[in-house]
C-alpha cells in the first residue's frame, strides 16, 4: 500500500560513498524510493526500466558530464520528460548561476545543503 | 611575457652600452662635454624605461599567478567538497540513527567543521577570482560610514571603541564602493583580533598630496592591539599568511586588500606605532577618470 506513494529517484554520481550515504538519508526522512548508479552510461537503461519522478545528477563526472546526460535524456521520448535536478559540490552560488545558462530549465541543488533542505527543494519540485 | 622579457633584454644591453660609454667620456675629459650631457639624457631615459617595465613585469608575473591561482583554486574547491560532502552526509545519517542525547552535540560540531572547511574553499575562490571593480565617483566617507554602521554593534559587545576622525566632504575617488567596503571590514576585523581585551580604533581620512605631488585621500586606521613583530610584517601580504590559525584565520584578508588596492592604483603601508599597536596607511588617487587594466602607459 505504502509502496505507491512513494516517489522514484534515480541518484546519478561517481562517488559510491555519497550515493550510498544520501540514499538513507533520504529514503529514511521522506516518503523516496531512491535507486542509485555510478555509472553514467546505465542512466538511460535505468530510467526507461524504472520511469523515476526525478533524477539527481552530479555535473562532474570522470566519464560523462550531468550536463550530456542531461541531454540525452531530454532527446529521449521515453525519457523526455522525467525531472532532472542537478547535484553539485561547485563551490559557490556564482558558478552555479554561470551554470543555469548550460544547465537550461534543470534545477540545480548544492551538494553541500543538509538533506533537510534537499528535500525541500526536492518536494517543491514534485508535489 | 616573452615579449617583455625580450625588451628586457634589450634595454639592460643598451643600458650597459651607454654606461660603458658614459664612463669613458667621463674618462676623457670635458672636451667632449655636449657629448656627455646628450649621451646622460640617453641614459637617464633608458633607466626610466627599464624602471617601467620592471614594475610592468612584475604586475604581469602577478596576474599570472592570480590567473592560475583561480584555476587550481577551483579545482582544488571541486576536490574538497566532494569529500565534505560524504561526511556531511554520514553526519546527518548519523544524527537520525543516533538518538542519544549526549552525540548530538559532538555531530552538531562535526557539521560545524564541514561547513567552516567549505567556507574556505569559497573564500579562496573569491580571492584568486579577482574581479575588475565596478567605479563610482563617490566621497569615501560615506564608505566608511556605512561600513563602521556594520560592526559598531559587534565592536561595542568586544569593548572597542571607533573614533571617525573625518569629516563628509573628501575630495571625490573613483572606487568600487563594494570593494572598498571589503577593505575596510577586511582591516576592521583584523584590528578587532588583535585587542582580544578590548582597545580603540581609530579611523581618519584626509586629503593630500602623495610623494608625486599628486592629490590623494589618505585613510588611516590605527588600532592599539598587539601590533606586528618584524619577522610577521615581511609576510603578512602573502596569501594564507596567518598568525590566528587556532582561530580560524585563513590569511587572506591583506592579500583581498592589496589586491583591490593595486586595481585601484593605490598604495597601503602597514607600521607598528610607537605607543604599541599597528597603523594601515592607504592612497587612493583622485578624480581619477579611468582605470587603466594591465600595463600602464
Ligand atoms: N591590525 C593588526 N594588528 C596586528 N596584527 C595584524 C593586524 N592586521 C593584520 N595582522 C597580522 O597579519 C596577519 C595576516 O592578516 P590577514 O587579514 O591577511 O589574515 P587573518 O586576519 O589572519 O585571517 P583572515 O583575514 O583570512 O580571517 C594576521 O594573522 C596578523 O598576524
Ligand atoms: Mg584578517
Amino acid at each position: 500500500m505504502q509502496e505507491k506513494h512513494l516517489k522514484k529517484i534515480l541518484l546519478v554520481d561517481d562517488e559510491t560513498n555519497f550515493c550510498t550515504l544520501l540514499k538513507l538519508n533520504l529514503e529514511k526522512r521522506g516518503p523516496f524510493e531512491v535507486l542509485t548508479t555510478t555509472n553514467p552510461n546505465d542512466v538511460m537503461k535505468l530510467a526507461k526500466e524504472n520511469k523515476p519522478d526525478l533524477i539527481l545528477l552530479d555535473i562532474l563526472m570522470p566519464e560523462m558530464d550531468g550536463m550530456t546526460v542531461a541531454a540525452a535524456l531530454k532527446g529521449n521520448k521515453d525519457t523526455k520528460d522525467i525531472v532532472i535536478a542537478f547535484l553539485t559540490a561547485l563551490a559557490n552560488e556564482e558558478d552555479v548561476r554561470d551554470m543555469k545558462g548550460i544547465a537550461g530549465d534543470n534545477f540545480i541543488f548544492s551538494k553541500l545543503g543538509t538533506t533537510e533542505e534537499l528535500m525541500i527543494s526536492i518536494s517543491r519540485i514534485l508535489i | 611575457m616573452k615579449d617583455i622579457n625580450k625588451t628586457k633584454e634589450q634595454l639592460i644591453t643598451e643600458l650597459a652600452a651607454l654606461r660603458r660609454q658614459n664612463a669613458e667620456l667621463k674618462k676623457a675629459g670635458s672636451e667632449h662635454q655636449q657629448e656627455k650631457e646628450s649621451d646622460q639624457q640617453a641614459l637617464l631615459e633608458i633607466e626610466k624605461r627599464y624602471e617601467r617595465l620592471l614594475s610592468a613585469e612584475s604586475r604581469l608575473i602577478q596576474d599570472e599567478k592570480m590567473a592560475s591561482l583561480g584555476v587550481l583554486s577551483a579545482g582544488v574547491a571541486h576536490e574538497i567538497k566532494n569529500p565534505l560532502a560524504i561526511i556531511l552526509q554520514g553526519i546527518e545519517l548519523l544524527e537520525i540513527s543516533l538518538l542519544k542525547e549526549d552525540v548530538g552535540d559532538v555531530l552538531a560540531m562535526m557539521k560545524d567543521a564541514v561547513f567552516r572547511a567549505s567556507k574556505i574553499t569559497k573564500d579562496l575562490l573569491t580571492f584568486s577570482r579577482e574581479s575588475a571593480p565596478a567605479l563610482e565617483e563617490i566621497d569615501l566617507a560615506m564608505v566608511i560610514d556605512e561600513t563602521l554602521s556594520f560592526v559598531d554593534h559587534i565592536f561595542s559587545l568586544k569593548q572597542i571603541r571607533i573614533a571617525r576622525d573625518f569629516s563628509h566632504g573628501l575630495p571625490m575617488v573613483k572606487v568600487d564602493p563594494n570593494q572598498m567596503k571589503q577593505v575596510f571590514i577586511n582591516l576592521l576585523t583584523n584590528a578587532a583580533e588583535a585587542m582580544p581585551e578590548g582597545g580603540a580604533i581609530t579611523i581618519a581620512a584626509e586629503s593630500a598630496k602623495n610623494i608625486h605631488n599628486r592629490k590623494i585621500v589618505r585613510i588611516v586606521i590605527t588600532d592599539t592591539g598587539h601590533g606586528i613583530s618584524d619577522e610577521d610584517k615581511q609576510r603578512i601580504f602573502d596569501p594564507f599568511y596567518t598568525t590566528r590559525k587556532k582561530s580560524g584565520g585563513t590569511g587572506l584578508g591583506l592579500s583581498v586588500v592589496k589586491g583591490i588596492i593595486q586595481k585601484h592604483k593605490g598604495d597601503i603601508k602597514i607600521e607598528n606605532k610607537p605607543g604599541g599597536g599597528t597603523g594601515v596607511i592607504i592612497e587612493l588617487p583622485c578624480h581619477v577618470n579611468e582605470i587603466k587594466e594591465g600595463v600602464a602607459e
